[in-house]
């Protein structure tokens, strides 16, 4: 009896992109001309030991981040395009409400950038986007994003709806397979009935509708506690759904504890709360060490 | 045939580090097995000389990776009535070293009926990290006062030492040096001193990741005239009360299955064949009694 199929999220694990002997042989670069994998890189693939290669296209970028091994090994020249800003960013989806949120802090190692860049996205009355992980490929998908959305509302009249923009986000995020763009995407919004609802991804564009979803570096703290207090998950008497206010009260807590023991998680939160109404904007304060 | 005795005193440890599972660990992570992380690094620790003495101060943060391990450690260790040393790296390290080195100053001060030195502390610290090549992880800074006046060095993991007016150690040290380096000035007083370890220190817990929580400060004047201000600076309480969940039902929780075993409360017997009594009372005659 064969296990049950599991759908393994992608996380981009290469965060430095080595230069080596595979790639060339599998990417035919100007260093390499036309030679076949019978040239002279064959044999000394074979031998196990790597071929001079030209600078890279990331190998200029910036002489203190190129780790390059010296000593009697194959050397390898390395760039990583990726680092990890950290913060925890999250939407809730209620029967007629939505909440996404996200801390305002910005991060890499043991060192804050700044304890104010949201990273929550307001899209239209209907819908907020809120993104964790490298926050230049945050940025930047947001451009690439909003640019798509105006030219969809110029040719079809109308706001795109949530659910539209769920499958224009994953379709942009897999155009990227091969260099992924790091960041972790959450969109919280109303659907066509007014229901609230919220897609979850991962860096390559997988995605699914869930009614609570956390992405970030406060996800192990809290995505148990929202599956259990908000989905009631586990729970064999199910009280009530929980109202808006409730819902925020939640959140607040959710985001205050992560607070405490996420390095990453701080300085403030900035919330979108969606309803029939559109997307009312608040802030509170979280701790600054 | 060896008896229970001889196999409970070749388990005894011999004192120093167990090196015995070294090479089978070689052979696990060389087949690619990860090995667990001790709780570390993030920390700011920090001395200043002033007039009449040296002022230490610590964060008091502990890390595991990511995730903020105890919000409210203490980083300032007791090594003899006039000396103390804050401890940045690995957790357990900082606390047996500094343990072990207290330790062998008591014993030191009963053999020969002197106050310790800091001179003293410091030697055998080094000496202790040096011999372990920097695979025990303490950084120190080591502050007291003795015949000779107040001193204060710095001990980093590979055994070598410094000895300055102004000191910072730990993944903070560079924010808690940069309020030293504007503020710092000869013969401070007393309380200038702690108003500028404090600012440090606050330096490190805003701004480096690894350092958070509240400010502890230890103030040594001379010998037995040593002052522990633990919780010096309580900055960061929690911002809001939580408020869910409010309640939580009784049977909220599926129970799957369910077996009821009863504590047994009687009297528990051990029989142990090479036992011999306790000697409570003088012998009579001819070896052990037993009754």
């Amino acid at each position: 009896m064969a296990f049950p199929m599991q759908r393994e999220l992608y996380l981009p694990t290469v965060p430095t992109l080595t230069v080596s002997s595979q790639m060339h042989s599998g990417l035919s670069g100007p260093s390499l001309g036309s030679h076949g994998p019978s040239g002279p890189m064959a044999a000394r693939l074979a031998t196990g030991k790597q071929a001079p290669v030209a600078p890279s296209r990331f190998s200029a970028a910036s002489s203190s981040s190129a780790a390059v091994t010296v000593g009697s090994g194959p050397k390898t020249a390395a760039f990583s395009p990726y680092v990890l800003n950290g913060g925890t960013a999250l939407a809730l989806a209620g029967k007629d409400f939505c909440i996404v949120a996200g801390d305002t802090r910005m991060s890499a190692g043991y060192e804050i950038h700044t304890r104010n860049k949201p990273k929550t996205y307001r899209i239209n009355d209907k819908c907020s986007i809120a993104m964790a992980g490298m926050q230049a490929d945050a940025t930047n998908l947001i451009k690439m994003l909003r640019f798509r959305i105006a030219m969809y509302e110029r040719k079809m009249g109308k706001p795109m709806s949530t659910q539209s923009l769920a499958q224009l986000v994953s379709t942009t995020l897999y155009r990227r397979r091969f260099f992924p763009i790091y960041a972790f995407v959450v969109i919280g919004g109303l659907d066509e009935d007014g229901v609230g609802s919220v897609y979850g991804y991962d860096a390559v564009g997988s995605f699914e509708r869930s009614t609570c979803c956390v992405q970030g570096s406060g996800t192990s703290l809290l995505q148990p506690v929202l599956d259990n207090q908000f989905d009631f998950k586990n729970h064999s008497i199910k009280p009530d759904e929980l109202t808006l206010d409730e819902s925020i009260d939640l959140v607040k807590d959710v985001f205050v504890s992560a607070g405490e023991r996420d390095i990453y998680t701080g300085d403030s939160v900035e919330m979108h709360i969606i309803t029939a109404d559109g997307v009312r904007v608040e802030t509170f304060d979280l701790k600054r060490d | 045939m060896a008896s229970m005795n001889d196999v409970v005193q070749s388990l005894k440890p011999a004192g120093g580090f167990e090196f015995d599972l070294c090479a089978r660990n070689n052979m696990l992570k060389q087949m690619g097995l990860k090995a667990p992380k001790a709780t570390s690094t993030g920390t700011t620790i920090v001395g200043l000389v002033y007039k009449d003495g040296v002022v230490l101060g610590a964060d008091t943060r502990a890390t595991g990776d990511t995730t903020v391990e105890d919000k409210n450690c203490e980083k300032i260790h007791y090594i003899a009535p006039n000396v103390y040393c804050c401890g940045a790296g690995t957790a357990a390290d900082t606390e047996n070293t500094t343990a072990l080195i207290s330790s062998q100053l008591e014993l030191h001060r009963l053999a020969t009926g002197r106050h310790s030195r800091v001179v003293t502390a410091l030697t055998l610290l080094k000496r202790m990290l040096f011999r372990y090549q920097g695979h025990v992880s303490a950084a120190l800074v080591l502050g007291g006062v003795d015949l000779n006046g107040p001193h204060l060095y710095t001990i980093y993991p590979h055994g070598s030492t410094d000895e300055l007016p102004y000191v910072t150690m730990g993944s903070g040290s560079l924010a808690a040096m940069g309020v030293f380096e504007a503020g710092w000035k000869e013969n401070m007083s007393e309380d200038e001193a702690v108003d500028l370890v404090a600012a440090a220190i606050r330096a490190g817990i805003f701004n480096d990741l690894g350092s958070g929580s509240n400010v502890d400060v230890t103030i040594i004047r001379g010998v037995d005239d040593v002052e522990v201000r633990r919780g010096y600076q309580i900055l960061n309480p929690r911002p809001y009360a939580r408020v869910r969940p409010n309640d939580l039902t009784r049977g909220t929780t599926t129970i799957l299955s369910e077996t009821r075993t009863p504590i047994h409360a009687g009297h528990v017997e051990y029989t142990n064949e090479d036992a011999v009594d306790m000697e409570t009372s003088p012998v009579e005659s001819g070896g052990p009694s037993s009754s």
